[in-house]
């Protein structure tokens, strides 16, 4: 069963802004509670940038303001997670008022976030987090990769680490940690990764920037690991390069990088993946992009390499795909892995998932999620698409979040869509609110689950849910008097709003 | 009354009239509800972003403000409100509420006019008038001048969210505020389509207006005394006698 949901919610019909770059969080105790984020402005503005927040396991949508900082665009770069127990959400953000670093939590995601750390010179906070259970206690270990431009010696891959998030007050033990140890150009690249596996081994990729300038980047992509939560005093230094005995296994090395290149109206340079098996932590998988031609090429190719070993050893590219970026990667509870990313044709986008049971050694048809012309909407700023999407798995489910232009054609969702906000899938016109206005294509957040559960029924023989105009008048009326009080009506149930538009889609029957 | 009003679109991004139609209730499931919940009609939009001015004939949510008289259902007021969530349909937290009849004259004559959610555009554009006059009287210079040349000056972007500074030089027509010496003013400015910096105003060759200029901070005080750093910082020249 594949379902994709347009993530905008129908009082929000008249929007036009690019909300790019979405991310995504499971509460794993209520898997029908999830937040997703985006470049989304608040639509009535404020001093807090919204959250999409789902109750249905993402039939619907809708915005919470939540997040402190608002810019022209909500928050900026923003990633999220629920702890593995207890509900509490945690957020890092470059607040959208101030571009720092803020490290939030909340205990309910309808609740103003709380900031528990604020530091400048930062880039790309990227949230996982889990819940060690001891005796009848909690405690929340939340990790934040990110880009730290205060850390000495241009060796900025980082982790900031809380080892009890949950109820302390701020910073609420978070704290800077160096992962990489060696020497680079003067800075790594944006991307750092964090898988985590029930069993506290905790694992942290990271894009080294070796030598050349960002026009002409020789990378290699590492891979550090803690055992223990991430606990001790030097944290995720247990994974030694086989080669030079450095702290951090590489898993590729001399790989080209023009940082801030463009493909279509999309810009370049931070793609990096990383899943551990939720069944057996020696198991885990990095993706990545780079450009094999090098400096004369024009590629931008998505690798994918395994590691069975902790991370020792990395198998040799078990997937490549030729000018895609946004690599996400997740392990389901069959050990299916889980690829999501975004493919530029030189004409459409086109977001495709890929699930594997045996690392690609057959092929694996990839699920397009949606298909669109890449020169539609214009870009009104970088990134285009998003600098990252997200992929998670709970149990045998995939659940992830990707953005694309949100024209209402069934020809760009093969496997079917189903749009909150208003539209005429006739006439491939979006629609304010009141059914009539168009309303102009832009780039929206879509949200799909996939489960292995197979929906036993034929084909069903209808067209696309079509809506057209409200055929309603000009309102006339007179001056605007205060009407008496009327008659008191007993208390209505939250009933169903706006008619989603939906339409038939395949039986997913995916072999794992 | 008017100061009233003005008062309240100071703050407010939205409001209508509406009818009280549940206390104690909501409109959408993700929302707390106490004894300020409303469940509210709206009668007529008076002003509105864009995006929210259909908002006429559906129902909404008011977070009511608890040191407000609480209303009885089937009384309207003109609402003035911010957002709160937005999913099916919307719900707001009231700022402040006015007697219908305070706003009446202004949405009789937004309606004779054919306006939607007009009935505050004059207060509105007086607000964004004075709104743009304290940035201008805020800045360290504010000048008349057309572009005759763009440079490249800082090193390459070396992270997504870099400036990309660049530096315009302007001829100067007119001083109107600033200690501004010469025929040209060299300014600099974030080049960069980055989100975090993509509505800050990029000069173009031969591009003519009113610049509106902030010192520079640190290093980049090396290579110009002013910088661009805000989406208003350029406008068409006539807006100059918004600060005379």
């Amino acid at each position: 069963m594949l379902k994709i949901v347009n993530m905008v919610p129908a009082s929000m019909s008249g929007e036009t802004s690019q909300d790019s770059e979405p991310n995504l969080a499971i509460n794993p105790e209520n898997p029908k509670q999830m937040v997703a984020t985006a470049f989304t402005p608040g639509p009535l503005g404020g001093p807090n940038a919204p959250v999409y927040l789902t109750s249905d396991g993402g039939n619907s949508w809708s915005l919470v303001n939540i997040v402190p900082g608002h810019g022209s665009v909500g928050t900026g770069d923003i990633t999220v997670a629920f702890a593995g127990k207890g509900g509490m959400l945690y957020a890092g953000t470059l607040n959208g008022a101030t571009g720092r670093l803020n490290i939030l939590r909340t205990s309910s995601p309808t609740t103003l976030m709380t900031t528990l750390v604020d530091r400048d010179n930062e880039d790309q906070p990227w949230v996982v987090a889990g819940t060690l259970v001891v005796g009848a206690a909690q405690h929340d270990r939340v990790f934040i990769g990110n880009n730290d431009f205060n850390q000495p010696g241009g060796k900025t891959a980082t982790v900031d680490l809380s080892h009890d998030a949950a109820t302390a007050a701020a910073p609420a033990g978070f704290s800077p940690k160096q992962i990489e140890k060696s020497a680079t150009m003067g800075q790594d690249g944006p991307p750092v990764r964090i898988a985590l596996h029930p069993n506290g081994t905790v694992y942290a990729a990271f894009q080294r920037w070796v030598s050349g300038t960002t026009a002409n980047l020789s990378t290699e992509i590492v891979v550090t690991r803690d055992d223990n939560w991430g606990s001790g005093a030097t944290p995720f230094s247990v994974l030694k390069d086989s080669g030079n005995q450095s702290v951090g296994q590489r898993v590729a090395t001399n790989r080209f990088v023009r940082f801030n290149a463009t493909m279509g109206q999309e810009r370049l340079g931070s793609d990096l993946a990383i899943a551990v098996d939720p069944n057996n932590s020696a198991t885990v998988c990095v993706a990545w992009c780079d450009r094999v031609g090098g400096a004369a090429g024009t590629d931008w190719t998505v690798h994918v390499s395994r590691s069975t070993d902790k991370g020792q050893t990395w198998s040799a590219d078990i997937r490549t795909i030729t000018n895609a970026k946004n690599p996400a990667l997740a392990i389901n509870s069959n050990g299916a892995i889980g690829l999501l990313y975004q493919l530029f044709t030189g004409t459409t986008w086109d977001s495709k998932l890929e699930i594997t049971s045996n690392a690609w050694s057959t092929a694996v048809i990839p699920l397009v999620l949606h298909t669109a012309p890449s020169n539609t909407p214009a870009r009104l700023f970088f990134p285009y698409l998003g600098d990252y999407v997200r992929l998670l798995s709970l149990g045998t489910h995939f659940y992830g979040v990707f953005s694309g232009a949100n024209t209402p054609d069934l020809a760009h969702f093969p496997n079917g869509v189903t749009y909150q906000r208003a539209a005429n899938w006739t006439t491939h016109t979006l629609l304010n609110t009141d059914g009539v206005t168009p309303v102009a294509v832009s780039i929206d957040p879509f949200f799909f689950h996939w489960s292995d559960l197979v929906v036993p029924r034929g084909p069903i023989n209808r067209g696309p849910i079509t809506r057209g105009p409200i055929n309603r008048g000009p309102i006339t009326r007179g001056p605007i008097v205060p009407q008496p009080p009327q008659p008191i009506e007993p208390p209505q149930p939250i009933g169903p709003g706006v008619e989603s538009q939906a339409r038939p889609r395949p039986v997913t029957d995916l072999d794992l | 009354m008017p100061d009233a009003i003005r008062d309240l679109l100071e703050q407010a991004p939205l409001s209508f009239v509406g009818t009280v139609q549940h206390m104690g209730a909501a409109t959408m499931t993700t929302l707390a509800i106490d004894e300020h919940t409303a469940v509210v009609h709206v009668d007529h939009v008076l002003h509105a972003p864009e995006t929210l001015q259909n908002l006429e004939g559906q129902q909404v949510t008011i977070q009511l403000l608890a040191s407000e008289p609480t209303p009885s259902t089937g009384e309207a007021y003109a609402f003035f409100v911010q957002g709160l969530a937005f999913g099916e349909t919307l719900a707001v937290q009231e700022i402040g509420r006015l007697p219908v009849e305070d706003v009446e004259p202004h949405a009789t004559a937004a309606l004779t006019a054919g306006s939607t959610a007009g009935a505050f555009d004059s207060y509105t554009a007086d607000i964004q008038r004075d709104r743009l006059r304290n940035h201008m009287q805020q800045a360290d210079a504010v000048v008349v001048g057309r572009v005759i040349g763009v440079e490249k000056i800082g090193p390459l972007v070396q992270r997504e969210h870099d400036p990309d500074w660049w530096r315009a030089t302007i001829q100067v027509m007119h001083v109107e505020r600033g200690d501004v010496a010469g025929e040209t003013l060299q300014f600099a400015y974030p080049n960069s389509l980055d989100v975090k910096w993509h509505d800050i105003p990029k000069p173009k060759a031969s591009q003519g207006g009113l610049w509106i200029l902030h010192a520079t901070q640190g290093a980049l005080r090396d290579v110009a005394a002013y910088e661009l750093k805000d989406p208003k910082d350029f406008q068409p020249t006539q807006n100059l006698e918004l600060i005379r």
